[in-house]
């Protein structure tokens, strides 16, 4: 059996509608993780096309300009651009083999969604993704990207028309449709088995990255850096190096407008334990526990909990959660772009800006931080931030 | 004069059994419009005469098994102020003359305390409690609380819940058993499902004698008159009438609507004489 508690966090909290289709998924995954003819499939698709394995790529200018030895993990190479794709081959293949037709998700970014999009077409299903109105708005390129993949973009106008609204959206239609439909969660985030099975089609992302710093250093890294929404990409990095009890793992959250401000996703600082959307965790939410809004510039980050096993990583102290403010991430995005010639996604340069603020302390130090995504997705963003109009 | 026994759920439904009748179990969101204004309409239910139980909503800032109906209403009620310590405020300060229950979501509890939320129930006259997203495996500690401070802790079915798993469930149970109608999220709908007659079959079997109550699409008097026809103990309305709270209706338009409703849970012969 997977385990469905992280210490004291995680747990299934959904309406009794869905426990015997999360149970169902649990089985399915079950059945089918060891299982040789899977991980075949899995693996052909990884390779052949995702285009995996994603480069471990030495930054020699920022390492040279900040005075450490800064590898990027290139997850934004991976097919579709961004990390999202190694979920979505991996459960649409569990879905496919649990008979199922169809696939529904929740996006934020837009990453998510098209990475679904994606996969469903690859393995010839359907599929329909819920997304907030805002983020539909903020997010317009990769909204017609998943109808030119055929998929049907629905837009989630209540609430704060945001992740957290599309994420329960999604719950709500799942619930008329379990028969021919698997809901393909997009982050190691919401009711068992999902935080376990995310995590475990992430996890490739440290599998290489250990092999490939060892092979290219000869020499695990001082420090792992990734950003953290709900958390499936750092997972996903942190799960290579959580026995190398020396390396230093660090999630950065989104501090939007700054913590004072109360405008941002930074659970580990405002936030306290609570349920939302199916797990215990941290989360943003007043005394009464109606959940907060949250702020952040890049949409992937903007919401209100965090991945069960980060409280747990956190609470034992094998794993410590930072943020940087929007401002931050903007400078990272540009510095990179400017000095490295990549362009990051704005999820990912939470994690380039932390390096950048703790480079005095990373001095000499070999340091991997995981670029989730990759950037085009954010050029009108960052464009209005700098005023240009394009 | 009203005695303890009236707000107790299991007399109530015992009485009503007796009487041939079913129970109008009516759902209104605490808060909306207002705080004070839904204490004003919570109170109009209980005086009508028509509501045997009264279902009223903590509100939760992100119900995952409502429909935009009472999404709308949480959203209302938020925006209104509405918080826990009101809503016992509110319960309190109410004139029961029938038992009512809480219907809210697990992190309100949690937030407020698991032990403290059963105490101040049982202190303000909530007779039940009912956790949207709270399945039986989590339920433990709250179901505890409950049998602790004397409140009863309602179990959730749905069609999808498994015969052995209903047993598993309502092994215990008290109160009565809310039924879900079919699968999907609260709000009114035009037709029942088809098969509730078989589920509602399953779901008394395992419920024994605890009183087995169907909600979910509850809209007017043809589904109550229909569901309890099919043998239910109660039929639970909640988005008809927090519809009409939404579109202003007056305490009379609703007393009226709930009035109808009642009638639909009496046996065929009286409803006809009172025609």
């Amino acid at each position: 059996m997977i385990e469905s508690r992280y210490g004291e966090y995680g747990g299934t909290y959904v309406p009794e509608m869905l426990v015997p289709a999360l149970q169902d998924v649990a089985a399915g995954y079950e059945k089918y993780r060891n299982d040789p003819g899977f991980r075949a499939e899995l693996d052909d698709y990884l390779k052949q096309f995702v285009g995996r394995p994603t480069p471990l790529t030495l930054s020699r200018n920022m390492s040279r300009k900040y005075g450490f030895k800064l590898y990027l993990k290139r997850e934004d190479q991976a097919f579709t651009g961004a990390h999202k794709i190694n979920n979505t081959i991996g459960q649409a293949l569990l879905a496919k083999r649990m008979g199922k037709t169809r696939l529904i998700a929740e996006t934020g970014a837009g990453q998510h969604g098209v990475a679904t999009a994606t996969a469903a077409r690859a393995l010839g299903m359907d599929c329909t993704i819920f997304m907030g109105e805002v983020d539909i708005e903020r997010q317009k390129m990769n909204v017609f990207r998943m109808r030119l993949l055929g998929a049907e973009v629905v837009a989630v106008k209540n609430g704060t028309r945001t992740l957290k609204d599309a994420i329960s959206e999604a719950m709500r239609s799942w619930v008329t449709c379990l028969d021919d439909t698997h809901y393909l969660f997009g982050t190691a985030y919401g009711p068992h088995p999902f935080p376990a099975m995310v995590k475990d089609f992430q996890s490739v992302i440290g599998r290489e990255a250990r092999a490939q710093i060892l092979e290219q250093e000869g020499d695990l890294p001082a420090c792992v850096v990734a950003c953290v929404g709900g958390g499936s990409n750092a997972i996903g990095i942190f799960s290579g190096f959580l026995k190398d009890e020396a390396v230093r793992l660090v999630g950065v959250e989104a501090g939007g407008c700054g913590i004072d401000s109360g405008k941002h996703a930074a659970r580990f600082q405002g936030g306290s334990k609570g349920v939302l959307h199916g797990s215990y965790t941290y989360v943003l939410q007043d005394k009464y526990g109606q959940i907060s809004d949250t702020h952040s510039v890049s949409a992937g980050l903007d919401y209100a909990a965090v991945g069960p096993e980060h409280s747990m990583l956190r609470d034992i102290g094998r794993a410590e959660y930072s943020y940087a403010t929007d401002d931050e991430a903007l400078h990272a995005f540009r510095e990179l772009g400017m000095v490295e010639g990549i362009l990051p996604a704005l999820e990912s340069s939470h994690a380039v800006a932390w390096a950048i603020k703790n480079a005095e302390e990373l001095k000499g130090k070999t340091v991997i931080v995981n670029l989730s995504g990759r950037g085009d997705k954010d050029v009108y963003t960052v464009a209005k931030h700098m005023g240009v109009d394009i | 004069m009203i005695s303890k026994g009236d707000l107790k759920l299991s007399e109530k439904f015992d009485r009503l059994k007796a009487e041939g009748e079913g129970a109008l179990i009516a759902y209104i969101t605490l808060g909306d419009p207002s705080p004070a204004e839904s204490l004003a309409i919570a109170q109009s239910l209980i005086d009508s005469g028509a509501v045997d139980v009264l279902e009223l909503g903590v509100p939760f800032s992100d119900p995952i098994a409502d429909g935009p109906v009472i999404q709308a209403a949480v959203d209302r009620a938020l925006k209104a102020g509405m918080n826990t310590d009101l809503a016992f405020e509110i319960a309190g300060a109410l004139d029961k003359k029938v038992p009512v229950v809480y219907l809210t979501y697990y992190n309100i509890v949690l937030q407020y305390g698991i032990e403290r939320f059963a105490a101040s129930c049982s202190r303000s006259g909530v007779s039940g409690l009912i956790v949207a997203d709270l399945p039986h495996e989590e339920s433990g500690e709250v179901r505890a609380a409950c049998a602790r401070h004397g409140v009863d802790y309602i179990n959730i079915v749905t069609p999808n819940t498994s015969e052995a798993r209903m047993r598993k469930i309502l092994d215990g149970s008290s109160g009565f058993v809310y039924l879900v109608s079919t699968m999907g999220v609260t709000g009114k709908r035009k037709e029942l499902s088809q098969s509730l007659r078989p589920v509602l079959e399953r779901a008394k079997s395992a419920a024994m004698e605890t009183p087995v109550a169907v909600g979910f699409g509850i809209s007017g008097p043809d589904h109550v008159g229909d569901v309890i026809g099919k043998g239910a103990d109660g039929a639970i309305v909640g988005s008809a009438i927090v519809d009409m709270i939404a579109k202003g209706a007056s305490a009379g338009d609703i007393k009226e609507f709930v009035t109808v409703l009642k009638q639909a849970t009496k046996p065929v012969t009286a409803f006809a004489e009172k025609k």
